[in-house]
């Protein structure tokens, strides 16, 4: 193509009619299907018409409600803490890899996400057993007692939900690697900097929004999650989630599951405000 | 009556500036040439044309019917965009019946008129085929032909000749002018290229940041630009006291001729057909003068050398051809 | 350095595909109780599970809902994209976010929302709550799939089409959807993967007397876990790969037209 072509900035159309009429049905669905059922729940929870926060207070003012609380908070740093152990460095090898096999490999990767998280935790359900793989290598290392095993136990659920988010992990950080310029790094390395300092003094510094942004969006899913919670940790890890379906389903105090389900609503809101705000992260590259 | 007027349209960038007002009227089967420089505006004269960009003023009257109001797919008017644009998902057959067949025109008569096309534009036998399959040019005669299906009151081009190879346009170009008389169909086309519209044109309209700078034949924007900037832009134009005088006007004399001016060569171009000489007087005016190929070697870089011409090849703007 | 990286993604690769590995393994063991590694080499768990009518019916509900979920998804969704990608209005951003915000907060909430919704105000029809629910996460999906694909649509293509007669929206019918298609499909099968795969909403609003087949699976492990389980999720993961691998063909196939 001819380079002196006429610089044509044809930006967006501005008009008001159509947009409206193309994007009413969403705007509808998410009015009516999203914003006020959850309004709902809201009032729900605060025992309207009477208007009581008599749940809230008892979910509170309970040191085991509030535990639970704490332990999905938990939950959601060692999460982050393992994927972002892992997945940096699988990040970080997948975006430098200069071979043709590497967008295979992504895929391969991020296959699990396209599989239900009730078939993926059954696998680690079958892993953790006591008869699993897992506990049987940890007893045969030596380090555990006979009738050892880390299905429910918190320390599974770790295990469990930091694989099945890790995906998630893995293609936020890689977009955000694959856009730093691996010229910085040699242009340290050229400077005198081991590859490892190299990378760590160059893109690290600039991966550093998206990372963090990478991580909010992982802390939410952890709070959030159910499946994987409920089926690897059983009645013995209590969290929010299982609380809350506890509440639906067997105790039947649908009121109360609507208070523990605002709470958690506002916790993961609030983590989803900041992940917003922050942008995806990628793009803090181009604006520094 | 004249086929398309544009009576004093004008619109407004959303970053600010402003295009025209501009007004043109052009007679059936014309081809007037919108040439200007990169962001002048010509494309934007355009897109108003075909609908795309609405006038803050001004009409746009097509044989007679005032359609500045009407919506794009109510105009008479046909675009062949810069890139093409044709239907990535149609062959060549179904992309030249779009237009037809959403006018409503019967399936025979449709048929009719893509084969006639197809024959006009030597495309036959790629009627099956998709755009990919198809070369620049190919591609650029598909887009032309999808345009006349429509029989429209004028075919609008936006540079058509810049995405094809430098080799394929100057025939190509030719191809075009050629079609278009044999056809008959009323033309804008939109170039910042003056040797293209110089040679294809019937008239010539010359913008520059947003205005109209002149409307002429080929002949007198050449050898009656209006104002300096048309000078310059349409061919080269040294600047001499009192107007311009063009460079292959300027002949190369014996030293001492009375009335000669002398300067020092600066460089000595040989461009195959002819040369360029750049010199530089003792009054230090820079002249470029436009001659035969044996001319570097006669006079080299650093020579001295005596240059004079008629006093009628000296360009007054405003002057009458 | 890159052999140690190398080395550490090799073990996060078992670590991600692991679980995997064990279900389509333990359903291949010709043990009676699940084992991982499988003892023996049978198939015949899959027929025991293909032949179970409760997977059999559970696995026709989650189709049935998921067309029926991705259908409506498209059909809410594309418009939306269309507009967000050709149209700059005031809102814009907000609407943008707002479309993000079913895929960021916590669909268990949605749930019981909707449960709460659905019971106060008699809407009552099991499998079409399900459907209605899923909509409100496979919509989002469909736009942010096809939002980029429209914007890198060349626009002149469809000021082609309206130069040459057609209205907007025959434009928008004949040129837009049909050059999108590959985008389109990618879409799509994305919103069926999420609609079949889907548990925190379905746990709560799926028919009790025609559950999807993760809600089946769901409960089959926490009654005790054998092959039959096994087996049958080793079919969905199959469905998995088949749906990713459509999904990521389009979207090649897309890049190179």
């Amino acid at each position: 193509m001819d380079g002196k072509v006429e610089p044509r900035d044809r930006p967006l159309i501005q008009r008001r009619g159509a947009p409206v009429l193309l994007l009413a049905p969403v705007g509808a669905l998410l009015l009516l299907l999203f914003v006020l059922p959850q309004a709902g729940m809201l009032a729900a929870s605060l025992d309207a018409p009477r208007w009581s926060f008599a749940h809230y207070a008892h979910f509170l003012g309970d040191a085991h409600y509030l535990g639970v609380l704490g332990r999905s908070l938990l939950l959601g740093v060692l999460v982050v803490a393992v994927t972002l152990l892992l997945g940096l460095p699988l990040a970080y090898w997948l975006a430098r890899l200069q071979s043709r096999w590497a967008p295979a490999l992504l895929l391969l990767a991020t296959f699990p996400l396209w599989i239900s998280a009730v078939v993926r935790s059954f696998g680690w359900v079958v892993l953790l057993a006591r008869s699993g793989l897992v506990s049987t290598a940890l007893r045969d290392a030596g380090l555990v007692g006979r009738s050892f095993q880390l299905l429910y136990s918190m320390t599974g659920v770790v295990l469990a939900l930091a694989q099945v988010l890790l995906p998630f992990m893995l293609l936020s950080l890689y977009g955000v690697i694959r856009a730093i310029s691996p010229e910085l790094e040699r242009a340290a390395q050229n400077l005198g900097a081991g590859p490892l300092r190299a990378a760590l003094l160059t893109t690290l510094p600039l991966a550093a929004r998206g990372i963090l942004s990478a991580s909010l969006l992982v802390f939410a899913l952890s709070v959030s999650a159910f499946a994987t919670p409920s089926l690897v940790g059983g009645a013995r890890v209590q969290l929010m989630s299982t609380t809350i379906y506890e509440q639906m389903t067997e105790l039947a105090d649908w009121p109360f599951a609507a208070a523990v389900a605002f709470i958690l609503l506002a916790v993961v809101g609030f983590i989803a405000i900041l992940y917003t705000r922050l942008g995806s992260g990628a793009d803090g590259v181009a604006r520094r | 009556m004249n086929e398309v007027e544009l009576d004093g349209l004008t619109t407004r960038y959303p970053g600010g500036g402003t295009i025209g007002p501009v007004s043109l009227a052009l007679r059936r089967g014309e081809l007037l040439s919108l040439l200007g420089p990169s962001g002048c505006g010509k494309t934007t004269v355009l897109r108003m044309l075909a609908g795309f960009v609405p006038p803050t003023a001004g009409n746009i009257r097509l044989r007679g019917v005032d359609v500045t109001r009407e919506r794009p797919h109510r105009r008479g008017v046909a675009l062949v965009f810069q890139n093409f644009a044709l239907f990535p998902h149609l062959t060549v057959f179904d992309n030249i019946a779009f237009g037809p067949r959403r006018h409503g025109v019967a399936r025979a008569e449709v048929a009719r008129r893509v084969e006639r096309l197809i024959a006009q534009m030597r495309l036959e036998g790629f009627a099956e085929r998709r755009p990919d399959a198809l070369s620049g040019g190919q591609q650029q005669r598909v887009a032309i032909a999808r345009a006349l299906a429509i029989e429209p009151a004028i075919v609008l081009l936006d540079e058509p000749f810049s995405s094809l190879d430098a080799q394929l346009r100057e025939s190509t170009r030719f191809e075009l002018r050629a079609l278009q008389q044999e056809i008959g169909f009323t033309a804008i086309l939109v170039t910042h290229d003056q040797s293209e519209a110089l040679s294809v044109s019937d008239r010539v309209a010359i913008m520059r940041a947003g205005r109209l700078e002149q409307i002429g034949t080929p002949h007198e924007v050449y050898h009656a630009p209006a104002t300096e900037f048309v000078a310059g832009f349409v061919g080269r134009a040294n600047k001499i006291p009192g107007g311009i005088v063009r460079p292959e006007t300027i002949r190369i004399v014996a030293p001492g001729t009375a009335g000669a001016l002398s300067g020092t060569v600066g460089t000595a171009a040989f461009l195959g057909a002819g040369s360029e000489i750049v010199l530089q007087t003792a009054g230090g005016q820079t002249l470029t003068v436009a001659t035969d190929g044996q001319a570097p070697l006669r006079h080299p870089p650093g020579s001295t050398i005596w240059i004079t011409w008629p006093p009628d090849a000296v360009i007054r703007f405003g002057d009458s051809p | 350095m890159m052999r140690v990286l190398g080395l550490v993604s090799f073990l996060a690769f078992l670590y991600l595909l692991l679980p995997v590995l064990v279900v389509v393994g333990s359903a291949l063991g010709e043990t009676s109780y699940l084992a991982f590694p499988p003892h023996g080499l049978t198939l015949r768990w899959f027929a025991v599970a293909l032949a179970d009518p409760r997977y059999a019916h559970a696995f026709l509900t989650s189709l049935v809902v998921a067309a029926a979920s991705t259908l409506a998804a498209l059909l809410l969704g594309l418009p939306a994209a269309y507009a967000l990608a050709r149209f700059d209005f005031p809102g814009r951003r907000f609407v943008e976010t707002a479309l993000m915000m079913p895929l960021i907060l916590p669909a268990l909430v949605l749930s019981i929302a909707l449960t709460l919704l659905f019971s106060r105000s008699g809407f009552t029809a099991g499998t079409a709550r399900l459907v209605v629910a899923h909509l409100v996460i496979c919509t989002p999906y469909v736009v942010r799939v096809a939002l980029p694909v429209l914007q890198r649509l060349d626009v002149a293509l469809e000021e082609a089409a309206q130069n040459l007669g057609a209205s907007p929206l025959a434009g928008f019918l004949l040129v837009t959807l049909p050059a999108i298609r590959p985008g389109a499909i990618a879409a799509a099968t994305l919103a069926f993967i999420v609609s079949f795969d889907d548990i925190d909403l379905a746990i709560f609003l799926a028919d009790p007397r025609a559950p999807t087949l993760p809600v089946v699976i769901y409960s089959a492990i926490q009654l005790g876990i054998d092959p039959g389980v096994a087996a049958i999720s080793a079919l969905l993961v199959l469905l998995a790969g088949a749906g990713m691998a459509t999904y990521q063909i389009l979207l090649w196939r897309r890049q190179a037209a």
